[in-house]
This record gives C-alpha cells, sequence and structure tokens, in this order.
C-alpha cells in the first residue's frame, strides 16, 4: 500500500474545503477592467449610521463593533481604550433624498445619497454628511465611497469622551 | 489358485474397483494371505523408516521462501476509532477554514472603502482628513471634527 487510505481522505476533505474558496473570493474581487466616470441612475442606498462612544475610563470593547475593531483599536483612537455602540441607524435614502438620525449631545445628523459615482470599474456611491446643531450647521462633508464601503467620522465632545460615526453605505437598486 | 501378484499388489494399494476387490478377496488362498500380510508388514516399516529419517532432517520451507520474498514495510495498522477521528477532524477543518475566510470576505465586514472627501466644511479650528488602515491592509478615511465648545459655535 503506497499510501494511506487516511491520508487519501484527509487530503480530498481539505482539497473539497478549498475549492469552495475561490469562488467566495471572487464574489468579493471587484471587475478588472478600468471604465471612465458613468452616469447612473440614482437608484436608492441603504446605509448603515453606527454612533459609537469612546472613552478613556475601561476597557470594554463592543461585540457589536467587531466590524470596526481595527480601525477603532488603531492609531487614531490610540487615547480610548472603551467603546460602546450608543445605536445604530438604518437607512434607506433614496437618490437626491436625505434622511436624518439622531446624534447625541442633541445634535442631528443628515445623510443625503446623491446618486451613483461609478468609476474604474467599481459601483461608488456620492453622499453628503451634515451634523447639526438645530439651525446651526456645524459640519458638511461631500464625499464618494465604494458600495459598501465605510466612512468616519469623529471628534464631537459627549460624556467624558467622543462620539464616532461609522457610516456603511450599499447600492440598495 | 494364486492371484497374480500385481493384482495382489494393486488390491494391497486399495487401487482395483470395489467390487472387484470384494470378488478376488473370496478367492484368495493362505498363500496369498500371507503375501498381504509380508506386503503390510514391509509398508510399515518402510513408513516409519522414511518418517524417523524425515524427523531428523527438518526442513523449513518458510524461512527459505520468506528470504526469496522482496522486502516490504509492514502495513500501517490504525484502529478504526482513529480512522474516524482524523476524518472527521479533516472534514471539521476543511469546513472551518471555507468559513472563516467566508466570514472574513463576507460583505459585513469593512471592506476597502476608496474614499474621495469632495467638499469639507466645518465651523470653528477645522478638521483632519487621515486614512486609518485596518489588518487587511484597507483604509478607512476618517474625518476628525475638532469640536468647539458652545458658546463658540457659529453656523456655516
Amino acid at each position: 500500500m503506497g499510501k494511506s487510505v487516511i491520508g487519501q481522505w484527509t487530503w480530498r476533505l481539505l482539497f473539497a474545503g478549498l475549492l469552495v474558496l475561490p469562488k467566495v473570493a471572487v464574489a468579493q474581487i471587484d471587475p478588472p477592467k478600468a471604465v471612465p466616470v458613468e452616469a447612473k441612475p440614482a437608484s436608492k442606498a441603504t446605509c448603515s449610521v453606527r454612533v459609537i462612544h469612546a472613552t478613556a475610563n475601561g476597557n470594554e470593547f463592543d461585540a457589536r463593533l467587531e466590524p470596526l475593531r481595527p480601525q477603532l483599536k488603531g492609531q487614531a483612537f490610540q487615547s480610548f481604550s472603551r467603546f460602546s455602540l450608543i445605536k445604530q441607524h438604518e437607512l434607506s435614502i433614496a437618490g437626491g433624498a436625505s434622511q436624518n438620525f439622531e446624534v447625541p449631545g442633541e445634535h442631528q445628523g443628515v445623510l443625503s445619497y446623491e446618486g451613483r459615482a461609478d468609476s474604474g470599474g467599481k459601483q461608488r456611491l456620492r453622499l453628503r454628511l451634515e451634523i447639526q446643531d438645530g439651525a446651526a450647521k456645524l459640519l458638511s462633508t461631500k464625499f464618494v465611497i465604494n458600495d459598501g464601503g465605510t466612512v468616519m467620522q469623529a471628534g464631537m465632545k459627549y460624556d467624558k469622551g467622543v462620539l464616532v460615526l461609522g457610516i456603511t453605505c450599499r447600492i440598495a437598486s | 489358485m494364486a492371484v497374480a501378484d500385481n493384482k495382489l499388489i494393486r488390491l494391497f494399494d486399495n487401487e482395483l474397483p470395489v467390487d472387484e476387490a470384494d470378488a478376488l478377496r473370496l478367492e484368495l488362498s493362505e498363500e496369498d494371505n500371507a503375501k498381504l500380510a509380508a506386503l503390510a508388514e514391509l509398508s510399515s516399516s518402510v513408513r516409519d523408516a522414511i518418517e524417523s529419517e524425515a524427523a531428523m532432517h527438518e526442513v523449513d520451507l518458510w524461512s527459505t521462501l520468506q528470504r526469496q520474498l522482496p522486502q516490504q514495510a509492514p502495513a500501517k495498522v490504525v484502529p478504526l476509532r482513529r480512522k474516524v477521528l482524523v476524518r472527521t477532524t479533516a472534514a471539521i477543518s476543511a469546513f472551518a477554514v471555507a468559513a472563516s475566510l467566508f466570514f472574513a470576505l463576507r460583505t459585513g465586514t469593512v471592506r476597502d472603502s476608496g474614499c474621495d472627501v469632495e467638499e469639507l466644511e466645518v465651523v470653528g479650528s477645522g478638521a483632519t482628513v487621515m486614512k486609518v488602515a485596518d489588518d487587511r491592509g484597507n483604509d478607512t478615511t476618517l474625518i476628525w471634527f475638532d469640536h468647539q465648545e458652545e458658546d463658540e459655535w457659529e453656523s456655516l
């Protein structure tokens, strides 16, 4: 017997498992073709807005923030050791429309979806974020992100710490 | 009448058909019976002699054959329980690898954002735009807004 039966089965099973991976990986890879900016209909976007409280007291890390752990545990937030999710807003925003969401400290966030901004073969979204205090506008920014991408905003003081917004948006239709 | 010697020998050796042997036995004379008895005695003596000779020279065929066989490593004998355990471990490992990569690559995790900030206006002393790398080398854009005291706010 040149090769044991167990060895054969072990390799067969490992090989079968590895066969699954390329399919998963390929699903995540963006098309390689470079295409110019395309004019697409505004469609609709779905956005998750995580409102996070970062403080220097304690070492707890909210399990619901796992997708953002690498960023929150990075150098930019090295002054903070405790991260908790205050609220997660799920917004569905039509093209050209806005959705408001509550920001602690009697502030209000406004997220606007200005439409698709595909480029380089990637599906991209153009969004505007505003943070308001009543009628006063504290911050206003327009940005373009990849479909499923995340942008973070931080710095507003709140309860012996700061507020961090993690905004992840996807094209819905 | 005396039976021919060759027939007697065949009778002794049980080489005759049964009916012929039975018929022949009825015809045996005293001389024939004496010849049969002598044959029996001779046969017994020869058998004893051969057996004693064989006992003196024991033949070991197996060791000779074994030397002639091609050398092979002894086959591995694995208990069934261990076999099943190894197979199960392999199956679980394969599944775990596939599952961990699936979870690592699924859409729930933060992907490369490719964020381009086109406009940024803030009140107060300003804001900083920085790239925060995750453990897979993807960048996430962070807009750090230097928060002002309430009485310093003014609308954009």
